[in-house]
C-alpha cells in the first residue's frame, strides 16, 4: 500500500491562511489504513484547524468529507459540486489522488495535507516500512525476495557496502541492511553460491528516470459501454 | 436467512424483555428510560419485579465466570425509583372498534385485555373474585406486596377497560350470552384455579385442606384456620408459599413433604432455601400414605418412602416402598400437589371438550371449536409462571386483534431469533470477575431487600453487553485490520467483509475508538451521551458511569459508559464547544470490567494531548487516576 503521513499542523495552517472556506478531503483507502487521511483524520484535522483559528479573528470554515478512493474519479464525482464551492481543497489523499483532483478540477487550488511517503507494508499495529520503490524492473528473483532498490540506502545490486554493520545499515542503525538479509536468506535456502553471479545494470528507463509512467491495457478489452463509446456508435 | 441472535436474557424471557438494555441504562443512571424498556413488553412490571422466576438470570452469560446480573432486583429498583412517572400508554385510534370480552382477570387475561384495548377495541373483563389479579391473589404478600399488584392492574385498567368482578361464567352468565350481547370475541383465561385432590384414607377430614382456597382465604383477608403442626404435601413453588405462610400464621412445626428428591423438586431452589431458613422441614422423596384421625381430628400422617418419581421415559409415574413407613405428628394437612382448570365457564357454549373434559383448542391460534371463543394462559398451557401467562396474553391478543380486523385466524408470528451462544472458554478467561450485589431476602422479612442506588448502578454495570457490541460498516471499512489487532477478546474475524463476532465481543468500544475509517459503531450503546451542555463553563469532566469520580461542581460533566470508547475527536469537539480544560475520569483499573480499557484510555489521553498542544496550546487535558486506584499504587 501507499504509506502517507500528515503534514505538520503549522505547515497546513500557513498554507491555508489566504482561504476562508476549505474543503478537507480524505481518502478511504491507503490514507485511511495508515492513519493519515481517512474519515477519522479528516474529523480530527477539521477540529484541530478550527481550534487553532479560534483565538484569531479569522472566520474560516473547514468542511470535511471522505470518499472511497480519490484516485478513481467516479468516487469523487458526486462530491464535485461541494468541492468547487470551497476556496481551497486540502487533500489528504496520496499524490496520485491529489494530482487527479488537479487534472479534473480547474478550481479551487489543491493543497496537500499529507506527504506521500513510500510503498510499504505493515510491520506492527502502528508501523510501516518501505518494501518497494516502484522501479518498474523487478529483480527480487535474484535477491531471494528482498528488494535492494527499496531497502538498501544505496540501491546496490551486487552485495553490501562497507557500511553494513552487524546486519544494520550505516545510514540508520535501526534499519536492517538489505544485503545482510539477502545473504541470510540465501544461506538458509542453501543457495549462497548463486549470489556470486553478477546482476547486470537495471533498465532504469522503466523507473522514474524515464519520465511520467502510464499503463494502458488494450488487451483486456474493457471499454465504457454506457457513455462515450455509445455516442461513437 | 438465519435471524440475528438476541441476548440470552432476552431470549429466555417469555415476553422478550430487553433485560441487558435496562441493566445498562440503570448503570448510567437513566432510570426513566430503563422503565420504558421494561414496560414496553410487560404490563406487569411491578409484579414481575417481585415474583418473576427470573428465566433471564438463569441464561445470563455472566454465570460463565461469576454470577448472573441481578436482573429482577434491578427491575425492582427501577420500578421503585420511577414510581408514578412510569410511562402510560393510550389506546390507538381504531376506525372499527370491536367489543371483546375477557374472562379472568389474572396476568394472561389482563394482558390480553390491555393489548386489545391499546389497539383501540372496547374491552370488558369478567372475574369470579371480588377483585382483579386472579392467581396473583394467592401469592403471599411478603413476596408480592399488594401495592405492586395494584400499580400494575391499575395502569392496565386505566387505559379504559371495564372490569366486572364477582361475575363467574357458568353461574352468573355464560360466554355464549356474552357473544349474543354484542361481544364480537371472547378470550377465556381462567387459569388453574382448582387444587387437585388425592385419594388417601382420611382425605376430607376437617383440617385436610386444599392449598389454593386456603391461600386465597389467607391473602384475601378471610378467616382461616391453621394448625400447630402443619404438613404441606407438595414440592412446587405454591407448596413453598403455603409452608412459609403457615409458619407466619403461627404454626410451630411445618413440614414440606414431596415425592421428588432435592434436585427434582419443581420449586425454585432459592424459594426452598428460604423456606428452610424459616424453619420449614423439607422432606423429599416421601409420599402421603394415610391420615390418622383421632376423635374426628387429624393426629398424625403416615408417610412412605418414594423409590422413583419418573419412569425411564421421564414420565411422572412414582413408585413407593410401602414397607418403609414413618409417622409424623400433624394436626393439619394442606394439599399442594398441583392445580386444575375450572371448566365450568364452558357450560352453555358450543365449546367442545374432549373425553377427559378438557377444552379443545388450537395451541397455536388459541381458537376453540366456537370460532369467536379463544383460550389463553394456564388453562391452555398448563401450569406456568406469571410472565409466561403475560406472554400468552400477548399472543392471544395478537390473534384476536387480527381476527377482528380481517376475520382470519392465524398463529402469532413465531419467535425465531436464537439466543446468542455462550462465550468461548478463552474469552471467559480474559473477562473480569465482578462480585454480584447481595439480593437474597432475609428469613421472615416482609419482602426482598430493595437495592440502594450505588448498588443498583454497580450491578447494572456488570452486564456484559451481549449483542450491544461492535458493528462494522462494510461500506466504510478499509480492512486496515486495526480492530483485529487491538481487540483484547479476538472478536474481530477477517472475512470478507471483516466482522465482529458477537459471541466474543463485550462492547468495550476499543475498536470503535481507533478505527481510522469511523466504520465501527456499538450497536446499542453509543458514546457521547452527554448531560445538558453548559458550554460557558471552562472545564468539562468526562466521567465513566461505572465508577469514575469527579468533582461535579467544577464544571460540566459528561458521562460515558467507559472512556475507552471515546474517539479523539469527541474530546476535540468538547474543546470546540468552548471548554478550555478536560479532565478524564475512568473507573479504577481493578474495577474496570473491560480487559483493555485502561491502556486504551491512557493512549487516548496522550494522543489528544498531542493534538491539542499543536492546535490550541492553552487547552489542558488531564487523565485523573481514581482515588481508589491511587491508594493501591506503590
Amino acid at each position: 500500500m501507499i504509506v502517507l503521513q500528515q503534514k505538520p499542523l503549522d505547515w497546513i495552517l500557513e498554507r491555508l491562511r489566504p482561504y476562508r472556506r476549505v474543503a478537507v478531503l480524505g481518502c478511504g483507502t491507503c490514507s485511511t489504513v495508515c492513519f493519515a487521511g481517512g474519515e477519522r483524520e479528516v474529523e480530527e484535522l477539521c477540529c484541530s484547524l478550527q481550534l487553532a483559528q479560534s483565538d484569531t479573528d479569522a472566520d474560516v470554515e473547514f468542511q470535511g468529507a471522505t470518499c472511497k478512493r480519490v484516485c478513481d474519479w467516479e468516487f469523487v464525482e458526486p462530491m464535485v459540486d461541494s468541492l468547487r464551492e470551497a476556496d481551497a481543497i486540502l487533500s489528504l489523499a496520496c499524490g496520485a489522488g491529489s494530482n487527479l483532483l488537479a487534472d479534473k478540477l480547474e478550481a479551487p487550488p489543491i493543497l496537500p495535507g499529507v506527504d506521500t511517503s513510500f510503498l510499504g507494508a505493515n510491520t506492527g499495529p502502528d508501523s510501516w516500512s518501505e518494501m518497494c520503490a516502484a522501479c518498474g524492473d523487478c529483480v527480487i528473483d535474484r535477491t531471494f525476495g528482498i528488494c535492494p532498490i527499496a531497502r538498501c540506502a544505496k540501491t546496490l545490486l551486487n552485495g553490501p557496502c562497507g557500511g553494513s554493520n552487524n546486519g544494520k545499515c550505516e545510514v540508520d542503525p535501526e534499519t536492517d541492511c538489505a544485503w545482510a538479509k539477502i545473504i541470510e536468506r540465501a544461506e538458509a535456502l542453501g543457495r549462497l553460491d548463486e549470489l556470486e553471479a553478477i546482476i547486470p545494470p537495471k533498465d532504469w528507463s522503466r523507473g522514474r528516470h524515464g519520465g511520467q509512467r502510464s499503463l494502458k491495457r488494450a488487451d483486456l478489452g474493457i471499454r465504457r459501454l454506457y457513455t462515450e463509446e455509445l455516442d461513437e456508435v | 436467512m438465519i435471524p440475528k441472535p438476541i441476548p440470552p436474557c432476552r431470549a429466555a424471557c417469555p415476553v422478550h424483555t430487553e433485560s441487558g438494555r435496562y441493566a445498562r441504562l440503570v448503570a448510567e443512571g437513566r432510570y426513566d428510560e430503563a422503565c420504558e424498556v421494561i414496560c414496553r413488553t410487560n404490563p406487569f412490571p411491578s409484579v414481575c419485579a417481585h415474583i418473576c422466576q427470573r428465566p433471564c438470570e438463569k441464561q445470563c452469560r455472566r454465570t460463565q465466570l461469576d454470577a448472573a446480573v441481578a436482573i429482577r432486583a434491578l427491575k425492582r429498583f427501577v420500578i421503585a425509583r420511577v414510581g408514578d412517572r412510569r410511562p402510560t400508554r393510550q389506546p390507538a385510534p381504531n376506525p372499527r372498534p370491536a367489543r371483546v370480552a375477557v374472562v379472568g382477570a389474572g396476568p394472561a387475561g389482563l394482558t390480553a385485555a390491555y393489548d386489545l384495548r391499546l389497539r383501540g377495541h372496547r374491552v370488558s373483563v369478567f372475574d369470579r373474585l371480588d377483585r382483579p389479579g386472579g392467581m396473583l391473589n394467592v401469592i403471599p404478600r411478603y413476596r408480592l406486596p399488594q401495592e405492586a399488584m395494584d400499580a400494575d392492574v391499575g395502569a392496565i385498567l386505566d387505559t379504559g377497560i371495564d372490569l366486572a368482578c364477582n361475575c363467574e361464567m357458568g353461574r352468573d352468565a355464560t360466554v355464549g350470552e356474552l357473544l349474543e350481547r354484542g361481544f364480537e370475541a371472547a378470550v377465556v383465561a381462567t387459569g388453574l384455579s382448582r387444587s387437585r385432590g388425592i385419594a388417601v384414607p382420611g382425605f376430607g377430614a376437617q383440617r385436610f385442606v386444599a392449598a389454593i382456597p386456603w391461600m386465597m382465604d389467607v391473602w384475601l383477608g378471610n378467616k382461616v384456620d391453621v394448625g400447630r403442626r402443619v404438613a404441606v404435601i407438595g414440592g412446587g413453588n405454591v407448596a413453598a408459599d403455603v409452608a412459609r405462610t403457615a409458619r407466619r400464621l403461627g404454626a410451630d412445626h411445618v413440614a414440606m413433604i414431596c415425592l421428588e428428591s432435592d434436585e427434582e423438586m419443581p420449586a425454585e431452589p432459592d424459594e426452598v432455601a428460604l423456606a428452610e431458613a424459616e424453619g420449614i422441614h423439607v422432606m423429599p422423596r416421601m409420599a402421603l400414605k394415610r391420615v390418622l384421625n383421632s376423635d374426628g381430628h387429624i393426629a398424625a400422617i403416615e408417610l412412605m418412602d418414594v423409590v422413583s418419581v419418573f419412569d425411564a421415559d421421564g414420565r411422572f409415574r412414582p413408585t413407593y416402598d410401602p414397607a418403609r413407613i414413618r409417622t409424623l405428628a400433624a394436626d393439619m394437612v394442606i394439599l399442594s400437589i398441583g392445580q386444575a382448570p375450572d371448566r365450568s365457564w364452558a357450560r352453555g357454549t358450543s365449546v367442545h371438550t374432549d373425553a377427559r373434559g378438557r377444552i379443545v383448542a388450537d395451541r397455536q391460534t388459541h381458537q376453540t371449536s366456537s370460532a369467536r371463543v379463544f383460550v389463553a394462559g394456564e388453562s391452555l398451557r398448563g401450569p406456568g409462571s406469571a410472565i409466561e401467562a403475560v406472554a400468552d396474553g400477548h399472543r392471544v391478543a395478537d390473534v384476536v386483534a387480527r381476527f377482528l380486523e380481517s376475520g382470519e385466524v392465524a398463529p402469532p408470528p413465531a419467535d425465531e431469533a436464537p439466543a446468542l451462544e455462550p462465550f468461548p472458554d478463552d474469552v471467559v478467561e480474559r473477562l473480569r470477575v465482578l462480585d454480584p450485589v447481595a439480593t437474597e431476602a432475609e428469613p421472615f422479612a416482609s419482602s426482598e431487600p430493595l437495592l440502594d442506588e450505588p448498588s443498583a448502578r454497580r450491578e447494572g454495570g456488570r452486564c456484559l453487553g451481549c449483542m450491544a457490541g461492535a458493528v462494522i460498516d462494510e461500506a466504510k471499512c478499509a480492512a486496515c485490520l486495526t480492530c483485529f489487532r487491538v481487540c483484547p477478546l479476538a472478536a474481530v474475524e477477517l472475512g470478507d467483509p471483516v466482522v465482529a463476532n458477537p459471541a466474543r465481543c463485550q462492547a468495550c468500544g476499543v475498536c470503535a475508538s481507533v478505527c481510522p475509517g469511523n466504520a465501527i459503531t456499538l450497536s446499542v450503546w453509543e458514546p457521547r451521551e452527554a448531560e445538558p451542555a453548559h458550554a460557558e463553563q471552562p472545564h468539562v469532566a468526562v466521567v465513566c458511569i461505572h465508577g469514575g469520580d469527579a468533582d461535579e461542581t467544577a464544571g460540566r460533566v459528561v458521562r460515558v459508559p467507559c472512556l475507552s470508547r471515546l474517539k479523539p475527536v469527541d474530546l476535540l469537539r468538547l474543546l470546540g464547544e468552548g471548554h478550555r480544560s478536560i479532565s478524564l475520569h475512568p473507573c479504577a483499573r481493578d474495577d474496570c470490567k473491560y480487559p483493555a480499557a485502561w491502556e486504551t484510555i491512557e493512549s487516548l489521553a496522550a494522543y489528544v494531548q498531542g493534538l491539542a498542544a499543536r492546535a490550541w496550546p492553552e487547552a489542558r487535558i488531564e487523565l485523573c487516576v481514581p482515588r481508589a486506584q491511587e491508594a493501591v499504587s506503590p
